[in-house]
């Protein structure tokens, strides 16, 4: 028998993990670069969990349900406008100094960064692993996916997919003599990509976030204190946390355990 | 990037000149607004020789030099431009001009230069945005005016609008007046200021000239 | 059958743990174990703490004395083995063994050399006793156990009404002690909850037990 036995049940285990999310906060993926049919992209994202309902199967595995994967995302998209190239037609005109015919004025479109930013959210539902480790004299216990059975990105692709579209019209506004091209390239550029595109970038950045996504549900110092100081004659009370094991108990309820010798 | 500033010669921009009387106009091209001496006793890099007319009656030729960087320098082609007097001279830049240009030098007396236009001079813009351009001289004089620039119409083809880009719009200046000081055009059509005997002004977006009080250039 | 029950957590101590937590307090507590009024202590510490002597007329600065125990051993229902009669460790309850010194400061008599000279004599006793567990709960996450001793015994004191006295005696400053003695929620559940207490604390199967709920 261990010196210390904490238990929790389902019901317990969904209030400690919906803690563990919002003290996870928000995480920041590094940037990114992919592709967007024939355009670069550059990304970079961040995210943060919450909701969702545990349930514990022995020995220890801890299954959560429909979390909510909430995401930033800025993308900047590098498109070649050089299919727009065209030359100013030759003006000529009459001046006091004679008629004057300017010469043909060929424009080079230059490529452009287009930034986008969207949010939004998807669905999680995972098998995670329990580990217990003592780093740096901290005890931790920690539930570790190990198996997604369920990323749904929702319609956020297709949402992305108009943001993207209205992003490209507001950054070829500012492009000289873009103006009576506009819808032709905004036409053109959104033709370039679609749905499936917008998904095969969508899914591997968010998915960043759900490979090795750690909850943690204890941490203690290996040094307990059981009691603080109280007095000039009563020092702190100190135990140390010899050993930490966790896992999931099934009996007639199913209890995620933590057992402590000090 | 399609910034209205004759002062600067960019790609969409032309300067012009008619040369009236023979000489040898010598000049260079720098890429600031720095004063440019004319070269005095020695044959000059870029140079527009003025002969004088065969006869009176002679119809007026257009010549066009072509202004590059190459090398971190800006060059003229041709870099000696043979004219008849009486002809007129354009220059404008090509796609390799990612900055801009000025042109300034000398026939006689006379200073011919881009940033400040005098007399026979002409600068022409292609407006690629739309909207309202409130423009005036950099260089202190009252001179002023205004081009509204318009989407064409929706309902315009590609070639419709491609077609109108032939079609230019004058403004004269004299002295220091505009007439018409207030023009309509489209996104990609081109505005031809004509100067004369001004005192040696610019065609300047009026946003970029400080001013100091009162909204007068500084 | 589950460890939380009808509840939703469910933190245990057990008796080897208890007596780890004891020994943790008592090791950096001592003073609680060791009493004594001048000449045996002459100062409160962490090892000691001082207390008046007895007054007494006719004794010049009272009587001297101190009170010494060992850092005291908790068994938890149910017992590890019999305990002498007429002790018994019911369900719920837990029994606790010291050793406890009385010294005296003895003033020798009127006669003689060393006249007013106080020596020291002693003895040392077993102490067993019957305590219950006393929760105290403020807040999720805050709230401690602490024990009530009810019934002492030190075995082989003759005659019964001396050991009627010294039964009493050692309750009181047993009581006292433990008073100070602490077992807070966060040892029984080593941090693992803030436990916001239903159920508890009781006694079974060697571990002291709390439920609740967490907040």
């Amino acid at each position: 028998m261990a010196d210390s036995t904490a238990a929790v049940d389902e019901t317990a285990a969904n209030t400690l993990l919906h803690a563990a999310e919002a003290a996870a906060g928000t995480q920041t993926s590094p940037p990114g670069s992919g592709s967007l049919g024939p355009f670069s992209a550059h990304w970079s994202a961040s995210a943060s969990f919450a909701g969702g309902s545990v349930s514990l199967a022995a020995p220890d595995t801890v299954s959560i349900d429909n979390i909510q994967v909430s995401y930033s995302l800025n993308l900047s998209l590098g498109i070649d406008l050089s299919f727009l190239d065209f030359c100013l037609p030759q003006v000529c005109i009459p001046t006091p100094f004679g008629d004057i015919c300017t010469p043909k004025i060929c424009l080079t479109f230059p490529s452009i960064n287009v930034p986008v930013s969207f949010s939004s959210s998807a669905i999680l539902s995972a098998d995670f692993g329990i580990n217990v480790h003592l780093t740096a004299g901290t005890w931790f216990v920690d539930v570790v996916i190990q198996d997604v059975r369920k990323l749904d990105l929702g319609t956020a692709a297709t949402a992305l997919l108009l943001a993207i579209g209205a992003a490209i019209a507001t950054a070829l506004l500012a492009v000289p003599f873009i103006g009576p091209f506009l819808s032709l390239a905004v036409a053109a550029l959104t033709a370039a990509f679609g749905l499936a595109e917008v998904t095969g970038l969508l899914g591997p950045i968010v998915s960043l976030f759900v490979s090795g996504l750690t909850f943690n549900v204890y941490q203690h110092s290996q040094d307990f204190q059981v009691l603080p100081a109280s007095g000039p004659f009563d020092p702190a009370v100190d135990v140390t946390l010899v050993t930490v094991t966790a896992g999931v108990q099934a009996t007639d309820k199913n209890e995620l355990v933590l057992s402590v010798d000090i | 990037m399609n910034t209205l500033d004759s002062r600067f010669l960019r790609l969409g921009d032309c300067f012009a000149h008619r040369f009236s009387t023979p000489g040898t106009f010598g000049y260079a091209l720098s890429p600031l607004p720095a004063s440019l001496a004319a070269h005095h006793g020695e044959p000059p890099a870029l140079a527009v020789i003025v002969t004088a007319a065969d006869d009176a009656a002679g119809a007026q030729r257009q010549h066009y030099v072509t202004v590059s960087m190459a090398g971190g320098e800006l060059r003229a082609r041709p870099a000696q431009l043979r004219v008849t007097a009486g002809d007129l001279v354009i220059w404008s830049g090509d796609k390799s001009v990612t900055f801009a240009f000025r042109v300034r030098g000398r026939i006689g007396d006379e200073v011919i230069d881009s940033a400040s236009l005098r007399t026979e001079s002409v600068f022409t813009h292609a407006f690629g945005l739309p909207g309202t351009y409130e423009w005036a001289d950099a260089n202190g004089s009252g001179l002023r005016g205004q081009v509204r620039v318009a989407m064409p119409a929706a309902a315009a083809s590609h070639e419709e609008w491609l077609s109108r880009l032939e079609q230019g719009t004058l403004v004269h200046v004299r002295g220091e007046r505009a007439e018409p000081e207030s023009v309509d055009i489209i996104v990609g059509q081109t505005v031809v200021w004509a100067v004369e005997d001004a005192p040696g002004v610019s065609i300047t977006d009026a946003t970029l000239i400080a001013t100091g009080a009162a909204g007068a250039p500084a | 059958m589950s460890l939380t029950g009808t509840h939703h957590v469910f933190a245990s101590i057990d008796e080897r743990g208890t007596n780890r937590a004891l020994q943790a307090f008592f090791g950096a507590r001592p003073h609680y174990l060791h009493y004594g009024s001048a000449p045996f202590v002459t100062a409160n510490s962490t090892s000691v703490t001082q207390v008046p002597p007895i007054a007494f007329p006719g004794v010049p600065g009272g009587i001297a004395y101190a009170i010494d125990l060992t850092v005291p051993v908790v068994d938890l229902f149910p017992p590890d083995g019999p305990l002498p009669p007429p002790l018994v460790l019911g369900p719920g309850e837990l029994s606790i063994t010291t050793k406890v010194t009385i010294t005296l400061g003895c003033v020798t008599g009127a006669a003689g050399g060393d006249r007013g000279h106080v020596t020291p004599v002693h003895t040392t006793l077993d102490v067993i006793a019957i305590a219950d567990p006393v929760g105290h709960y403020f807040s999720p996450g805050v709230g401690y156990v602490s024990f009530q001793v009810k019934q002492v015994l030190l075995p082989g004191v003759a005659p019964a009404s001396l050991q009627a006295v010294l039964d009493c005696l050692l309750e009181m400053i047993l009581n006292g002690l433990l008073a100070s003695v602490q077992l807070p929620f966060d040892i029984i559940d080593a941090g693992f909850v803030k436990l916001a207490l239903e159920a508890g604390p009781t006694i079974a199967g060697n571990q002291i037990e709390i439920w609740g709920d967490v907040s």
